[in-house]
């Protein structure tokens, strides 16, 4: 029994790794094993990178042992954690198929839905789910999840009360109540979510990403990105699109609008405009760099978000007072510096702390051609400063590195160069 | 040794004479000139035909040359023709634990032992013992209650308690299949560096008990329970021994698979059974590797019947202070966190020590050590010790591994001995990522998130943190 037992411990006590190792030791002796496999699928899920593995396992255990419904919820939320949301509701619709009313297969249809974003099926579902199972953690958890990403404020609230009232010591508990505080403005009940959920567990990523967007919510601006990202995530991906496209249409048409009134607003606006979108770009990386100013919020940031902070923040405060310095100043080559440096965080803030290892190079890329255009570009208008006008090299170089930068914007929205392959 | 040049200037003059035969080829074999030494062997042979020594050493030798089988068949022979050979009795031994037979590979070196105490290595029954390999059931012994109250009568703690009267055979109990280790031939001085991890121990373990008297005055008890955590393979275990030796106490190790029984309640009966063996031993210490496993968390735990062996073991560790008297009970954990708080409060685990990955002389020893026995040449411990920062001991032996590997490819295609050099050490450590990193990472959340009681200061000291 043993080793299995151990197993069995390791994987309660979270220690995924080593109880793995325990699941491969009996296999080695029961390659027929489904219980063993599907305790192994378990583990995988649970572990970064090795989703796909999980899978593997999964259906391991379902060749052997077909007609057991909880190989395939299990299917089911290994898919969803893929994103594969489609493949996760026929996985699941065969559990059902053998058992109608089991509420974790009812959770898992849930989850399944809300890998597809859409929150109101998942609801339907998470609801169903503890219909049989008012004890259900993971249906309270997505209830409470998708009401908060449908906007549903009030009943969000209650089915959070609700959770830590079931459970006060449930880590994951605190983190929806962490984010539904944040849902609310209210930073400072969410941080203390986090903190708690931190506690009880420790290594929980959830807890701890929570935890810094209660940091970065300090700051005013950061609160305003918030919003404007809770109130996308209640759309799905084609939606979002669609009110992006609306937005810009809108803003075009009222450029145009103010060109014919007066010049300056249009310009205003075309400024505005710019921030907002920089800003939507650059939140993230400028609210890692005030973290760090604060010695104690830092240590909950990991190596990729320090980096991004110094490379965004730092970098944006830098380019900004260069190119300040090099305007009232007159001297082009800090002016041209600066708006290199500014234009430079757009990839730098998808270069670090991004999931995806093709999105970490191809931003790593681009950020660097921005470095290397701007130190260029410096560095010749330095040597030839004073000079009339721009040396054609540089002009090259500088839009090079622009072109660079706003392509950025165009490629962050690849799926696949901003989220990991295993999800 | 001899060198070379003149035991070979000697057999010039006398080059039938055995004993310088084997002289040369003991030279050749330290420095892994094996067709040499092959040869020199055979040519004792020729002058005396039966020479055990000489056979032995071409077992030895056809066994490094990858002829396992022919080795096996020509040690048999040797161990049937002198069954009072002492040396041919270890290497049989160890051939056979190569083969995965770790309890045959027990009863020869216990046949060595007996027939030759000198032999005795300490290294191969260890990895003997690790292999499975437990005493041979032996003629059951009486027990000797007489013997085991004089033991716990004579203090523990008294210095001037003289152990002589009692032998030096190793205690078995066949039922558990554990074994004690009598008075543990490593110390502190024999533990490089680590000196924090050793100064910790002299004032959490080692004064009180020898100031046991000063202690109760205060109302302190001095034995009880020490917890040893730590990254993985950083000498949690090594460092328990030496507290064994340095209190001169027995040493039993308790592995989980010694414990967990399929059968309900049978667990919990070896767990009081191994705690009675060790009341009986005293002064003895009893070291639970993996102790998370056996004091985990009750909230982790499935099944009630984990829930009762905890029970049962926060029952051993709470029994009367006079039945524990002289049983020093010392838990390695690579996972504090997962331990249940009960084990934690006073009279149970309530002194923690934290066991950080070996500093640089301590490195330094352990490359030594690993160095010793193959041919390495132009070895700078020292430099390699400073390059492998974070490294474990596990790491360090990747690290060997790695290079042995690679000088051994080079010997298959030159056909020659190709020894392991700095050089080699040095870029094998690029290769090889420190394990303790990842503990690090799950440390540091533990030790910044679920710090309320100060459990993991040491480790926010480590990483620099908190100062």
């Amino acid at each position: 029994m043993s080793e299995l037992a151990h197993g069995l411990l390791l994987q309660d006590q979270g220690r995924l790794e080593e109880a793995e190792a325990c699941f491969y030791g009996v296999l080695a002796r029961e390659p027929e094993n489904d219980f063993v496999l599907g305790r192994l699928a378990l583990c995988q899920m649970h572990q970064p990178g090795k989703k796909k593995s999980a899978l593997a396992s999964i259906d391991g255990a379902i060749r052997l042992r077909a007609d057991e419904p909880f190989y395939h919820s299990l299917r089911s939320l290994i898919l969803s954690d893929l994103r594969r949301g489609r493949e996760a509701i026929e996985s699941v619709d065969r559990a059902l198929a053998l058992d109608p009313d089991d509420s974790f297969t009812l959770s898992a249809k849930a989850a399944a839905y809300c890998a597809m974003d859409r929150w109101s099926e998942g609801e339907e579902w998470s609801r169903r789910a503890l219909a049989v199972d008012p004890d259900n953690a993971m249906a309270a958890n997505l209830l409470a999840h998708t009401l908060r990403l449908q906007g549903k404020s009030d009943l969000n609230a209650a089915a959070v009360a609700r959770l830590l009232e079931a459970d006060p010591e449930d880590s994951f508990a605190h983190v929806n109540a962490g984010w539904s505080a944040l849902h609310r403005g209210d930073r400072r009940q969410a941080e203390t979510h986090f903190r708690e959920a931190l506690r009880l567990d420790p290594e929980s990523d959830a807890a701890r990403e929570g935890l810094i967007e209660s940091f970065r919510a300090r700051s005013v601006f950061y609160r305003a990105y918030l919003s404007y990202c809770f109130f996308m995530q209640r759309f799905t991906g084609g939606k979002q699109w669609l009110i992006i496209l609306g937005v810009y249409l809108a803003y075009q048409f009222s450029r145009r609008y103010l060109e014919k009134i007066n010049p300056l607003y249009a310009g205003i606006l075309a400024i505005l405009w710019l921030a907002i979108v920089l800003w939507v770009w650059l939140a993230p990386g400028v609210g890692n760099f005030l973290i760090l100013l604060d010695r104690s919020a830092r240590l909950a940031l990991k190596s990729g978000e320090r980096h991004q902070g110094i490379a965004v923040g730092g970098g944006l405060a830098l380019g900004v007072a260069c190119a300040v310095a090099g305007f009232f100043t007159g001297y082009a080559p800090v002016l041209l510096a600066g708006v290199g440096l500014v234009a430079s965080t757009i990839p730098a803030s998808l270069a670090f702390a991004n999931e995806s290892r093709n999105g970490r190079i191809v931003f790593g890329v681009l950020a660097g051609l921005v470095y290397f255009g701007t130190l260029a570009t410096f560095i010749i208008e330095a040597v030839r400063f004073p000079a009339n006008g721009i040396h054609p090299i540089t002009a090259a170089l500088g839009g090079a590195a622009l072109l660079a930068a706003i392509a950025c914007t165009w490629l962050g929205n690849v799926r696949s160069l901003r989220h990991g392959s295993e999800g | 040794m001899a060198d070379i040049p003149s035991l070979k200037q000697a057999l010039a003059f006398s080059p039938e004479n055995v004993p310088l035969l084997l002289m040369l080829g003991e030279a050749y074999l330290e420095q892994f000139s094996l067709e040499e030494a092959r040869e020199t062997y055979e040519s004792a042979l020729r002058v005396d035909p039966a020479n055990p020594h000489a056979r032995v050493q071409i077992a030895r030798l056809l066994d490094l040359d990858g002829r396992g089988s022919e080795a096996i068949l020509r040690l048999e022979q040797v161990c049937a023709e002198y069954p009072n050979y002492a040396q041919a009795w270890i290497l049989r031994a160890s051939f056979s634990l190569n083969e995965n037979r770790a309890r045959e590979a027990r009863e020869f070196y216990e046949r060595a032992i007996s027939l030759d105490p000198t032999v005795k290595n300490e290294d191969l029954l260890k990895r003997i013992r690790q292999a499975g390999g437990q005493r041979v059931a032996e003629e059951p012994r009486e027990p000797s209650p007489q013997r085991n109250a004089d033991r716990q009568a004579s203090a523990f703690y008294d210095p001037d308690f003289d152990d002589e009267d009692f032998d030096d055979d190793p205690f078995d109990d066949n039922d558990l299949e554990i074994e004690f280790e009598q008075r543990p031939n490593v110390d502190f001085e024999r533990v490089g560096g680590m000196e924090s991890v050793k100064e910790d121990i002299r004032m959490k373990i080692l004064y009180p008990m020898e100031n046991r008297e000063l202690f109760e005055a205060y109302g302190k008890k001095a034995g009880g329970g020490v917890l040893l955590y730590g990254p993985p393979g950083c000498g949690k275990t090594l460092i328990s021994r030496a507290t064994a030796g340095e209190i001169k106490a027995k040493f039993l190790s308790v592995g989980l698979h010694q414990i967990l029984d399929m059968w309900i309640g049978k667990s919990e009966e070896k767990l009081h059974e191994i705690f009675e063996m060790a009341r009986r031993n005293a002064p003895a210490v009893l070291f639970f590797d993996e102790v998370d496993a056996l004091a985990a968390d009750r909230k982790d735990m499935r099944s009630s019947a984990g829930r009762t062996l905890i029970n049962q073991f926060l029952a051993e560790l709470d029994s009367e202070s006079s039945k524990n008297d002289g049983v020093l009970v010392l838990g390695a954990t690579n996972a504090p966190w997962h331990l249940d708080s009960a084990f934690l409060r006073p009279g149970r685990f309530d002194r923690l020590i934290f066991v950080p990955p070996p500093d640089e002389p301590a490195r330094d020893q352990i490359i030594r050590i690993m160095a010793e026995g193959k041919p390495v040449s132009g070895l700078d411990p020292a430099g390699l010790a400073k390059k492998v920062k974070d490294f474990s001991g596990a790491d360090l032996k990747a690290v060997f591994d790695q290079a042995i590997e690679r000088a051994l490819s080079e010997a298959m295609k030159t056909g020659k001995i190709v020894p392991v050099t700095q050089k080699d050490l040095l870029h094998a450590a690029k290769n090889v990522k420190p394990s303790t990193r990842k503990w690090f990472e799950s440390a540091r959340n533990y030790a910044l998130y679920a710090n309320q009681s100060g459990f993991y200061d040491d480790i926010l000291h480590y990483l620099g943190i908190q100062k």
